[in-house]
């Protein structure tokens, strides 16, 4: 093979890894939400220890379902907790009374659905999924 | 007083479910398929002082097998209701209400609970037959012994929790009653609760967490097979400790308890546990030391006394599912004049022994 040829084809395999690394995911809220939220604020949120927005107003966290690659990242990057250690932090307050997890749905589409409707709610979705009726209150 | 009519509160769970059609019906469930052995002839290993579920020389598959199904229905405006049957091998897979309640959140930061639930005694005793929820096949037998024979109490929870910045709180008082059929010593008996009080508290600081509770009950022991030994008093005070240090793949964790009996059963035990565990990838090895002292207040000689080594690997194969191993080695301390004055009381002292026992503890 030609040096140009391999030097094209590593410059493409490079790019496309580098597409790959970049699917990100985006936490959205409702446009009329003017909450300021930290990756802190967010993981209390979704781990249920904050019972509402930094402001007081009520917080209806939702999530991807559980096998879910987008929820997997997230669990891992912001909760800091692998599949295995969501299951098990949910399991010790579901089997106690002391909590119930966030409302499950299946899609992109349906938290985009939900986040548009509700200024109380907060959902994750693949970064690429985002659409002007959402607003991204972080990315990674 | 307060007077809770246990079966009326039991049964009425379920009627929550009949009526309401619209509401969500929400199943979840777990289960431990565990096996052991002790590794020595004469050795016995005790499991469960309620049930006298133990480990010898020929391989058990009760003592840590346990099957759960929980049932939870949102009532909407905050009430929910919820049912848990727990069947443990150890009292022969005989189902039970391990759960049963209704619940009501008053404010976002408080709720009140009303039903049968679990005792508060340590970090995991309110939900100790999850397996999937901790390293061990089960936590240190040395630190568990009050849970064992209060494991459910008929009353009413309250419970606080908030966050605050890198602060997490929760504060609950527990109120009830309870009554259990027993082995004791001397042979099968009743052992009837009220008056059970606790409160305990846990806070969480970033990757600290400090937890600390007191439980008190009044009690009476009455022995079954014989009409002349009149109750027993054997009401109790039990205060408990824990911290927990998680960061990185690393977990260290420590929990006491401390039990006084009343002036005519001049008992006073103790316990705790010191244990460590290392994540890596899907791995966790883990290594724990655990002892227990039983001592009289009449006599300085301890009455019981002795400690385990714990080894372990979990292994989370699956996503809904964990393998573990563990070996435990127990050295008993206790004195022989003692353990012939537990056999003289128609007990069996705590002896040496080896045990080696795997699980698979699964939640859906």
């Amino acid at each position: 093979m030609k040096i140009s040829k391999i030097i094209k084809l590593t410059a493409f395999a490079l790019f496309v890894c580098t597409l790959q690394a970049q699917a990100a995911v985006a936490i959205i809220v409702n446009p009329s939400n003017t909450e300021v939220l930290d990756e802190k604020a967010i993981a209390k949120i979704f781990l249920g220890k904050a019972k509402s927005f930094p402001s007081g107003a009520g917080v209806i966290p939702v999530d991807l379902a559980q096998s879910s690659a987008t929820r997997i990242t997230f669990g891992e990057t912001v909760l800091d907790k692998s599949e295995s250690q969501m299951k098990a932090y949910w399991a010790k307050l579901m089997f106690s009374g002391k909590g119930t997890p966030p409302k499950e749905v299946a899609t992109d589409a349906e938290v985009l659905e939900l986040v548009a409707k509700n200024p109380s709610i907060i959902g994750y979705i693949d970064a690429s999924s985002v659409t002007e009726k959402v607003k991204v209150v972080h990315q990674f | 007083m307060l007077k809770i009519n246990k079966k009326l509160i039991v049964a009425s769970i379920p009627l929550c479910f009949a009526f309401s059609a619209n509401a969500d019906l929400k199943f979840n469930g777990f289960m431990s398929i565990g096996a052991g052995m002790t590794l020595g002839d004469d050795e016995v290993f005790l499991i469960d002082e309620q049930t006298g579920a133990e480990y010898t020389n020929d391989i058990a598959f009760k003592p840590d097998s346990i099957f759960g199904l929980q049932v939870s229905s949102d009532l909407g405006d905050g009430l929910s209701a919820t049912a848990q049957i727990v069947a443990i091998g150890g009292n022969d897979f005989e189902a039970d209400f391990d759960w049963a309640y209704i619940q009501y959140k008053m404010t976002p930061q408080t709720t009140v609970t009303i039903g049968r639930l679990r005792s508060p005694f340590s970090l995991h005793s309110l939900y100790v037959d999850v397996g999937y929820t901790y390293n061990w096949i089960r936590p240190p037998v040395e630190n568990n012994y009050p849970a064992d024979l209060l494991k459910r109490i008929e009353g009413v929870d309250f419970t606080w929790a908030n966050s605050l910045g890198d602060w997490d709180a929760t504060a609950s008082f527990t109120y009830g009653s309870s009554e259990i059929d027993a082995v004791v010593s001397v042979g099968p008996a009743t052992i009837k609760f009220k008056d059970i009080m606790g409160v305990n508290a846990q806070m969480t600081y970033d990757w600290l967490t400090f937890r600390a509770g007191y439980i008190k009950e009044d009690a009476t022991v009455t022995i079954k097979a014989n009409n002349f030994t009149p109750p027993v008093n054997a009401g109790n005070k039990v205060l408990t400790g824990a911290v927990v240090a998680e960061w990185d793949n690393y977990t260290l964790k420590a929990e006491f308890f401390n039990r006084k009996f009343p002036d005519n059963i001049t008992n006073h035990d103790r316990g705790y546990y010191l244990s460590g565990a290392y994540n890596i990838g899907d791995f966790t090895p883990h290594l724990t030391y655990s002892a227990y002292k039983n001592t009289s207040n009449n006599n300085s000689e301890a009455m019981e006394d002795y400690n385990s080594i714990i080894a372990g690997v979990k292994y989370n194969f699956h996503p809904s599912a964990m393998f573990k191993i563990e070996y435990i080695k127990r050295t008993a301390d206790t004195s022989a004049e003692a353990q012939a004055a537990v056999i003289a009381n128609g007990g069996t002292p705590a002896g040496d022994a080896d045990v080696i026992a795997f699980a698979i503890d699964l939640i859906f």
